[in-house]
């Protein structure tokens, strides 16, 4: 082996080890941090805001098919968030945009990072592991809020939970009914709060008129209901993805959906 | 060194043929999709699917054919190659069974994967569910390698025996090292997929232990890299030096390099997993050093191919400490291997900063799953391994059937062609990764379309020069593909002998410590445990079975099949 090998060797061998003692460096001087394993939570199955105190928060994030719940977060810029993280079904991604939060979310295990949002303006939370046909469609939004504006309501001054989705628009459903909505995977795409998710909300949908994706107008009637349910992709409502898929169910509980949709109100 | 031509039994000719054509073959569906996903990112095409193939389905169809069939069957056919030239015929039924093997395979795959019943990507993460065929194929075509392989055995065994004090060929070294590491990376695939993934998919057990799967992927995943890029390290040292005109540097520092990635290439899976949960960190720091370790072998062979080729230029009058450069034969279309091995070095340069960048702990929070990741890999898989394997594809066609080269003039541009365009790729995918764009997501529908209300304005620009790339890319294959059917088309002219250009070692010492493999393989068994046994153990204890069958079309969990 001659001189210049060796050196070459040498070479790498040192500039190998320069960049471990910087990593280390990263982690306990610079307190950039990773996912470890989390103990002190067991997996959940609703989203969740809980303010600890000022500025100080824990959101239990879940991640389904194809949505983050809570799907909008609004907190005043400054804020120090826990996020914990897990999914209800497959494995999804968890990235905040313009950030370094790079989180999976694993069924049946929780994920953790912390962050503090120092800038206000609206920070995207996308979906970066492939989820299945709407995995396009996944992102949640975390508006961070300039001190002066008005919160007061949004935020309860108290260590309260938040459930989310929101709990209006739920009594006209009644227990049955959001079972069943829940079971077909409805409400994985369809909000019953007129939140925009993958698919149109189902709130006072029927009766609506909803332009479709040729232009044309329609109004939302049984026959429509019949129709989405059975043969989604037949008519789409102008902006939004062909991504639903005709679950396997009997013809029974059909009717009984369309019952429970012209009831959303 | 043996260097004299040899005639291949036609029983194998025909083998080889089929395993290094069939791949082509398909490949011009894997690059035709990987255009195709550049485009659909870019929102040029605004759409679920385009003619008959849904993205996700041709994405999936693109990682499986360019990084699974064509690498495992181009590697095995090259293995076969140079295990008949350099130490002598393997058993001829083993090659039968080998190779049916993995056509069974490659077609069942292949059926599932078109059929639209497979569209999991090709990590298949459970739990989403493919068509169990799609895990069975995938079975066949790693089983059939392993006889492969295993036939090899006894041929090297025997020839070590007859050659007392000879040290084997480096091109040996090279494959039986591709292969060790091809078994060590396929055995916790095949545990995922047999005690795991079958059981669950067929509906016998109701669920399963997902970051068990996760861990056991990358298990494989990882050693998978390294078993794609040596056989291209191989040509490198074992050819490239002869076909720039010169001598390996050393021959010691390639019996070294092929040794450490016997051992180092698999103790560090769990850095695609940093951002996973439920794994220590303690673990993730190991793994994330063992990283490094794995960068040592090649910055020598940087450093080694590179003091190769200023030797050969020196024999051409090169002179100068840059000017001999220009010495060397970049666009001699006889001498075509050249281009094609030196622009996947060049593209590995890049491959391999990244991957370090890659292997860091703190920069995974801004790279992980961004499209950072593809610009990353387009220059190690879609680098070195795609060239050294398209050129050797080349070469092994001529010789095999005697026929003549055709458009010689046109071939040789097509692997600078192919760094034009990655090399494009690479930094729009790199920069566009940094500002967030996540990767394998269908953004023309979303966040490049400005109709959606999950526009991201930033991200256009990006996704634009990776699709101008794209068809760049697209463009090389073509040219490539239209090479190989001219090149077939032609009469034998030809005597139908293979010669590999095997250069000589310029400082040839003995090989000392790395004579044999069994320390080697020893050392490997040691970092294995050391790297996985806790965290497996961790993750065997069945806290997390509890995940149903999903179907990528559904939020609501498959229903299980009632069998009468």
């Amino acid at each position: 082996m001659d001189r210049s090998e060796k050196m070459a060797i040498w070479f790498a061998v040192l500039l190998m080890l320069s960049f471990a003692g910087a990593l280390v460096y990263a982690f306990f001087g610079l307190n950039i941090r990773f996912p470890g394993c989390v103990t002190d939570r067991t997996p959940f199955t609703k989203g969740k805001v809980i303010q600890r105190g000022v500025g100080e928060y824990e959101v239990q994030y879940v991640a389904k098919m194809w949505a983050f719940e809570p799907a909008e977060l609004e907190i005043p810029v400054g804020s120090k968030v826990d996020i914990y993280l897990s999914s209800i079904d497959v494995n999804h991604g968890f990235q905040i945009k313009f950030t370094n939060v790079n989180l999976m979310a694993v069924p049946g295990a929780v994920n953790y990072a912390q962050i503090t949002f120092d800038k206000p303006g609206d920070y995207p939370l996308v979906c970066h592991e492939y989820c299945g046909a709407g995995h396009q469609n996944m992102m949640g939004m975390i508006r961070v809020k300039p001190r002066e504006s008005s919160l007061s309501g949004a935020v309860p001054e108290s260590d309260v939970g938040i459930e989310q989705p929101k709990a209006e628009g739920l009594p006209t459903v009644n227990e049955a009914g959001m079972a069943l909505l829940n079971a077909k995977g409805c409400t994985a795409c369809h909000s019953l709060d007129g939140t925009r998710m993958v698919g149109p909300s189902l709130k006072g949908v029927f009766g609506r008129e909803e332009e479709l994706e040729d232009g044309s107008k329609v109004v939302v009637d049984e026959a429509y209901i019949l129709e989405s349910i059975k043969n989604p992709m037949a008519k789409i409502v102008k902006g939004y993805p062909k991504v639903m898929v005709p679950m396997p169910m009997t013809e029974q509980e059909i009717k009984q959906l369309v019952e429970i949709v012209k009831g959303i109100r | 060194m043996q260097n004299k031509p040899v005639e291949v039994p036609s029983y194998l000719r025909l083998i080889i043929l089929v395993e290094i054509l069939l791949p082509v073959l398909l490949l011009v569906l894997g690059v035709y999709h990987g255009m195709l996903q550049t485009l659909y990112r870019a929102g040029i095409i605004k759409s679920s699917s385009f003619l008959g193939l849904d993205y996700y389905q041709g994405l999936t169809l693109h990682g499986v054919v360019n990084a699974i069939v064509f690498t495992t069957l181009f590697a095995v056919a090259f293995g076969r190659a140079l295990v008949l030239y350099s130490l002598g015929e393997p058993s001829k039924s083993a090659a039968w069974i080998s190779f049916i093997l993995m056509m069974v395979g490659t077609v069942v795959a292949a059926i599932a994967m078109l059929a639209g019943k497979a569209t999991v990507l090709y990590t298949f993460y459970p739990p989403l569910q493919a068509h169990p065929a799609f895990y069975i194929g995938a079975t066949l075509l790693v089983v059939g390698s392993w006889v492969a392989f295993f036939s090899w055995v006894p041929v090297y065994l025997k020839w070590r025996r007859e050659h007392p004090g000879v040290k084997t060929p480096l091109a040996i070294v090279g494959v039986f090292s591709t292969f060790i590491v091809w078994f060590t990376a396929t055995v916790p695939l095949a545990v995922e997929i047999l005690f795991l993934i079958l059981p669950w998919s067929f509906g016998w057990v109701d669920g399963i232990n997902v970051t068990l799967s996760r861990i056991l992927f990358w298990f494989f995943g990882h050693p998978l890299v390294y078993f794609w890029l040596l056989p291209a390290y191989t040509m490198y040292y074992a050819m490239l030096p002869k076909l720039a005109g010169g001598k390996l540097y050393s021959d010691r520092a390639g019996r070294f390099i092929f040794m450490v990635f016997i051992f180092l290439s698999a103790p560090l899976g769990l850095h695609h997993q940093y951002s996973d949960p439920s794994i220590s960190a303690v673990w993730k720091w190991i793994h994330g050093i063992f990283t490094l370790g794995v960068a040592v072998p090649s910055f020598i062979t940087a450093f080694t191919i590179a003091a190769s080729l200023e030797y050969a230029a020196h024999l051409k009058g090169g002179k100068g400490l840059f000017a001999w450069w220009f010495k060397l034969p970049y666009f001699d279309s006889k001498n075509y291997l050249f281009g094609y091995f030196f622009c996947g070095l060049l593209l590995f340069l890049v491959g391999g900063v990244t991957g370090i960048i890659n292997s860091s702990l703190s920069m995974n929070g801004v790279v992980h799953n961004t499209s950072w990741v593809p610009g990353h890999f387009h220059t190690t898989l879609g680098g070195p391994t795609y060239l050294a394997f398209t050129g050797m594809t080349l070469f092994l066609v001529t010789s095999l059937t005697g026929k003549k080269l055709a458009f010689p003039r046109l071939n040789v541009l097509v692997p600078y062609f192919w760094l034009f365009g990655t090399s494009v790729f690479c930094w729009a995918m790199s920069t566009g990764g940094l500002s967030g764009q996540p990767r394998r997501t269908n953004m023309g529908l979303t966040y490049t379309n400005p109709e959606s209300p999950l526009y991201q304005a930033d991200w256009v620009w990006t996704a634009h020069m990776s699709a101008v790339a794209g068809v760049i890319m697209f463009i090389s294959f073509a040219m490539y593909f239209l090479v190989v059917i001219a090149t077939l088309m032609k009469r034998s002219t030809e005597p139908k002998m293979l010669e590999f250009p095997i250069a000589e070692p310029l400082h040839d010492e003995p090989a000392g410590a790395f004579t044999n493999f069994t320390p080697w393989l020893v050392t490997s068994v040691v970092f294995l445990v050391i790297a996985y046994a806790p965290p497996l153990m961790t993750f065997s204890d069945g806290t997390f079975e509890n995940s149903k069958r999903f179907s990528p079309d559904s939020p609501v969990p498959a229903p299980v099949e009632k069998k009468p």
